[in-house]
């Protein structure tokens, strides 16, 4: 099971596509020419990314690190020389898993002291790969209301991609499908109004629809603030990313974006 | 068929089905007495070790056990605050009902979490499972539900981290005071975990836990055991009044 189809045609036999709870389309190795095609017309993720060439950012710089160290007392997961990130501009953090994405992302976040170095910048707000950590009460009201009280933000005001919010009001977030947590920690994150957002692998586990309406949450991110995230999918670097850097042997160096793209699609084949 | 010799694990100096078995114990008794006096013999020699051996590998756990001993008193100034008065500290009053059941209540925690953290601190899940269905001859899914318990402690600590990481992120105290902290606080634990459970549970049954075949072996115990026995004999005797305590 899989949304990420393109990656894994070249593995299977058979590929069955689900729509409604219904079986809409079911390929043999035959036909896998044609599949992708097919997939993406019922709206699964089978599509390409469209790469867009980083912008050349000039607002404030939120987020300054030199020499950083980060990991655990005597043990250094991940290493960064310099780091500048200005308001406006959106960082790519790539990598294997293991590599010390994370650990490097909350050291930033200032939820971990670095071992070594310096890190300067405004209020920042990590966003955590399991949705489920931002949500601390029992109701979807409860958050909102919430969110209204710390921040003034209504949250069901984000516009029409969030409307279906009203509808499960008085749900648990807990049990809210995958995606819809995720947009709900998004919006959580949207209102806090950090300078710095870091987010943890904020796509995974999305079908394509799901990321099309998540792609403006994230450029509002973008505009009110600096962003840093931390992902293996290449349609968040090559769609949104104005500069990567790759972890790579506990070493954070950055890298051309171009160069990235080219390096995850080869990780997924 | 039985087998002789037990199985090898951590277990410490004790041996596994021992430690269970006291922690068990223990936690019935906690639960068994209200008396802070017997609560405070319980607390004193199965709930102070506990923690003690528990801070080594749940430092933040233990803090906030702590942490809730505070607010279970503040709890029971602001409901139970009746009688005559036991102590004055600046302007508050304490008073022998808030001051009884806070002692019960806080004498138990330390009690049930000691007992547990015994457990955790001691055993690790691989060996739990192993000699709690092999020497003990628990139903299999009853042990690898308390195996995976055990699992469930770092992993719970871990999701805590983040929880109390969100917390500060969002602009609340990070470490909880009030009852309402403490929910939304474990309103993601609980969660988080049950989800976590639910899915582990599914994959233990694919990969074959009902129909992979039992194999029972003769418990073996090892000499520091008859310090747990004496111990809970001591503890059992006391709550069940037969010590003037």
């Amino acid at each position: 099971m899989e949304h990420k189809a393109r990656y894994f045609l070249d593995m299977v036999d058979r590929v069955i596509a689900l729509r409604s709870g219904r079986i809409a389309g079911s390929w043999g190795s035959g036909e896998l020419d044609h599949t992708l095609e097919r997939l993406e017309e019922l709206g699964a993720d089978a599509g390409g990314y469209s790469y867009r060439d980083p912008r050349s950012v000039q607002g404030d710089v939120v987020l300054e690190a030199t020499d950083v160290e980060a990991g655990y007392p005597g043990r250094v997961v991940a290493r960064l020389g310099e780091l500048t990130l200005r308001r406006g501009e959106v960082l790519a953090l790539v990598g294997p898993n293991g590599g010390g994405k994370t650990t490097l992302l909350k050291t930033l976040a200032g939820l971990q002291k670095p071992l070594a170095g310096s890190i300067n910048g405004g209020r920042t707000f990590y966003m955590p790969q399991h949705p489920d950590y931002m949500f601390l009460f029992n109701t979807v009201r409860r958050e909102v209301e919430e969110v209204k009280r710390l921040t003034g933000v209504d949250i069901t005001m984000l516009g029409p991609a969030f409307s279906w919010i009203n509808s499960v009001m008085d749900r648990s977030p807990y049990r809210l499908s995958h995606g819809q947590r995720r947009w709900l920690a998004l919006a959580i994150a949207l209102a806090s109004n950090a300078d710095v957002y870091l987010l943890d692998e904020p796509t995974t586990g999305i079908d394509v629809s799901l990321y099309r309406s998540l792609s403006p949450v994230f450029e509002e991110l973008r505009r009110r603030a600096g962003v840093v995230v931390a992902t293996h999918d290449v349609r968040v670097v090559a769609e949104h990313a104005d500069r990567v850097y790759m972890v790579l042997d506990g070493v954070a160096r950055e890298v051309d974006k171009s160069d990235a793209v080219g390096w995850l699609e080869r990780a997924w084949r | 068929m039985m087998q002789s010799g037990g199985l090898r694990g951590r277990g410490g100096s004790f041996s596994i089905p021992a430690v269970f078995v006291y922690a068990i114990w223990i936690t019935v008794l906690g639960v068994a007495t209200g008396d802070p006096g017997k609560l405070a013999v319980t607390a004193l020699l199965t709930g102070l070790p506990g923690l003690l051996l528990g801070y080594r590998r749940f430092k933040l756990l233990v803090i906030l056990i702590v942490f809730s001993l505070v607010g279970t008193f503040i709890n029971m100034l602001l409901l139970y605050n009746t009688g005559d008065v036991v102590a004055s500290i600046g302007p508050i009053v304490v008073r022998e009902e808030a001051w009884r059941r806070t002692l019960s209540l806080d004498l138990r925690i330390v009690t049930l979490a000691g007992a547990g953290l015994l457990v955790s601190a001691n055993i690790s899940p691989r060996d739990a499972v192993r000699s709690l269905e092999s020497e003990l001859g628990l139903p299999r899914g009853l042990a690898f539900s308390l195996a995976f318990a055990l699992r469930m402690l770092p992993l719970v600590y871990k999701d805590l981290q983040e929880v109390l990481g969100v917390r500060r992120m969002r602009g609340y105290r990070r470490i909880p005071l009030t009852p309402g902290d403490y929910r939304s606080l474990l309103m993601p634990l609980l969660s988080i975990s049950i989800e976590r459970g639910l899915w582990v549970g599914i994959a233990a049954e694919l990969r074959g836990l009902s129909i992979r075949p039992r194999r029972r072996v003769r418990p073996r115990f090892k000499p520091m055991d008859l310090l747990l026995i004496a111990l809970g004999v001591v503890q059992s005797l006391v709550v069940a009044s037969l010590v003037g305590v």
